[in-house]
């Protein structure tokens, strides 16, 4: 939060960010959209022997190879189905490059601002660690907000 | 120019004739040029200011010129450069009809009336080569992005080849005709991007001659660098890492290579030693060859001094060849020269050198007589980016094998197949080769009957050989080797990707890692 002082007055002002809603089961994740780089459609994909289950293999984008990972097998759901609505989202990542991955669904773009995300306390990340960073209140509906350092190398060891 | 006319000043027509002994011709015309806009502007040059520029000109260029002084004058100031044979000029008449102002100059010392434009052509036949090399410096970034979009255009397409194939039955010629010419253009616009991206390794070599008169001074030997293929092309990822090695390597053949002065003498070698840097193209690789007349490698000497770091016991040095020995050299924090100095010593060269030519997936050879001279080998390949692959299928995959591994590929019926130490081998011609069965590797079920007989591609790493066994051939390709990036780094086999002409991405498995 930012404070400034207009006409004597000291206002407030909100920080507000953007997020890309996704649907992934039953529950809606959001990603800051300062990750997203691009969003595909399901296509063809090359699998990786050898490598954890989460990374279901490579894509080409645009003359690019990108690995993809599935945000369900990461978060212990069952493993996904290919559907009509299922995206990639290419997400820009500072040390590894870009980076896809796929969701059940692409819903919406919601600007939230501080006040309506709250942050997860460290001990209530029993779960899912280190996934979720807050909890964000859009309109009736709750969304969790993505941690970039979910899909980083780090948890590869998973 | 008829306004120019109209308002007192005077129109000229020149020509400037330069002296044939010139060597900067394009300097001497630029002189004129400045000259002569001192006292006027010029209006027309032929030919044009940039083509002068570049020195691509004969000898002489005609100027058309407005100018409020008269014509002694502007033909003056154009004398006044040096090396210059000739000027002449003449006060141009505008007719009334709108002719090429060029065409109309006539002559004043030449009585003859001549056409400027007509005398200039025969000459210009022989335009001389420009000298000057013209190259424009390009973020390598920006190639890779236009190699990207090539690479995208040839996918797009094939998949439009694909399209009217399909209706084949009632597309007119008219479009296959087309689309030939489509699949050439891109062909040949594939091949220039590659082009684009390889240098002449020169820009590295360039400064090794006055790194060796330093060495030279330093070490007090006298020697002299010979260079051969400086135009030699490699890609510039290459060029760019490959001066530290060749540095390196330079430095070794200076202080180590090279006898003194009094020891050459009695050996009977001339005074000042030789160092030849050649380089060369040898099919899908880059030679790169230091050699130098000096001592060569003591074989013995490295023994003894592996012998004394305990890095060989005296019963392996025994047994060791010469070949083997020599390699101890390139291990790190090996050095065989008895006190530090500060061009080498310090046992560090050629484990690096070693480390990062083979980081550029080439190899380091030594060759070494004593007392008669040793030669560095460096073999690269010619691009980073693309290389000859085998493309195989194994379970329904596409997988690519470099070219460069592959000894033989060999049809080997089931029976062939013998176990030792419970694993699967096959006897080839006298050889016993280890199978690999590349399925199991890739976790991926075969498609193959088990009555079939096997396809083995034999590959081969160093005096090391392995037979992969897989599904199916799919044909020779040559491919574009991408990154499959930071975060796949766990496959040790899979040294990397490439995207195929139909999109879709094929791995390129590591033949050297498998075996």
């Amino acid at each position: 939060m930012e404070q400034t002082i207009l006409n004597g007055e000291v206002q407030v002002k909100e920080e507000y960010t953007q997020y890309i809603v996704i649907r992934l089961g039953a529950e809606n994740f959001g990603i800051d959209i300062k990750h997203v780089d691009n969003i595909v459609r399901m296509q063809r994909m090359t699998r990786v022997p050898k490598v954890p289950a989460y990374i279901r293999g490579v894509i080409n984008l645009r003359g690019e190879v990108i690995p993809v990972i599935s945000l369900r097998v990461k978060f212990g759901l069952e493993p996904d189905v290919e559907q009509k609505s299922t995206r990639i989202i290419i997400l820009k990542t500072e040390q590894d490059g870009n980076v896809g991955v796929m969701v059940d669904e692409v819903k919406e773009v919601v600007t939230l601002g501080e006040s309506q995300v709250d942050k997860v306390a460290p001990d209530a990340r029993e779960t899912k660690v280190g996934h979720v960073i807050g909890v964000g209140k859009y309109q009736d509906e709750l969304v969790s907000i993505l941690d970039m350092a979910c899909i980083s190398l780090e948890e590869q060891e998973a | 120019m008829r306004e120019a006319k109209k308002s007192g000043l005077n129109v000229y027509g020149m020509t400037v004739v330069v002296q044939e002994s010139c060597l900067l011709k394009a300097a001497r015309a630029f002189l004129v040029f400045k000259a002569i806009e001192e006292k006027g502007e010029i209006v027309v040059s032929v030919p044009s200011a940039q083509d002068v520029e570049d020195q691509k000109f004969d000898r002489d260029f005609t100027l058309v010129v407005i100018s409020e002084h008269d014509l002694d004058t502007v033909i003056k100031a154009a004398q006044n450069v040096s090396e210059i044979e000739k000027v002449t000029g003449a006060v141009i008449e505008i007719p009334e009809e709108d002719t090429k102002p060029s065409q109309d100059v006539k002559k004043v010392e030449e009585p003859a009336e001549k056409k400027a434009g007509a005398q200039a052509t025969p000459e210009k036949k022989t335009v001389s080569k420009p000298v000057v090399n013209r190259t424009v410096r390009v973020d390598i970034e920006k190639l890779d992005v236009l190699m990207n979009l090539v690479s995208e255009l040839i996918i797009a397409k094939n998949s439009l080849v694909a399209v009217t194939e399909q209706d084949k039955g009632r597309s007119n010629s008219g479009v296959s005709q087309q689309m030939d010419y489509l699949e050439s253009v891109t062909t040949n616009l594939h091949e220039s991007v590659m082009k684009v991206r390889m240098v002449p390794i020169e820009s590295v070599v360039n400064k090794f001659p006055r790194m060796i008169r330093d060495l030279s001074k330093k070490l007090g030997k006298k020697m002299e660098l010979y260079m051969t293929g400086e135009e030699t092309e490699l890609d510039r990822t290459v060029v760019d890492e490959i001066g530290d090695p060749l540095m390196h390597l330079l430095r070794n053949s200076a202080d180590h290579g090279l006898e003194s002065a009094e020891v050459r003498a009695q050996r009977g070698k001339p005074e000042v030693g030789s160092i030849f840097l050649d380089a060369y193209q040898d099919g899908n690789n880059v030679v790169i060859e230091v050699r130098d007349d000096g001592n060569g490698i003591d074989v013995e000497a490295v023994k003894k001094k592996a012998i004394e770091r305990s890095v060989i016991t005296s019963e392996q040095a025994e047994i060791m060849t010469d070949k083997d020995v020599i390699n101890l050299l390139f291990l790190p924090s090996f050095s065989t020269a008895k006190q530090v100095t500060d061009v080498s010593g310090r046992g560090v060269g050629l484990d690096v050198v070693r480390s990062k030519i083979e980081a550029l997936s080439g190899e380091v050879e030594v060759k070494s007589e004593l007392g008669v001279g040793s030669t560095w080998t460096i073999r690269l390949p010619l691009t980073l980016a693309i290389i000859q692959s085998l493309m195989v299928a194994v379970g329904g995959e596409k997988y690519a094998l470099s070219l460069a591994a592959i000894q033989t590929i060999e049809d080997v019926p089931r029976s062939d197949v013998k176990l030792v130490e419970n694993r699967e081998v096959i006897n080839l011609r006298g050889s016993v080769l280890p199978l690999i069965r590349l399925n199991n590797l890739l976790d991926v079920e075969s498609k193959k009957g088990d009555d079939e007989n096997l396809i083995v591609v034999v590959v081969k790493k160093g005096d090391r050989m392995a037979g992969l066994v897989i599904d199916e051939l799919l044909g020779q390709q040559e491919i574009v080797i991408k990154s499959l990036g930071k975060y796949i780094k766990h496959c040790k086999f899979i040294s990397g990707a490439t995207i195929l002409g139909d999109g879709e991405v094929a791995l390129i498995l590591d033949a050297n890692a498998l075996i």
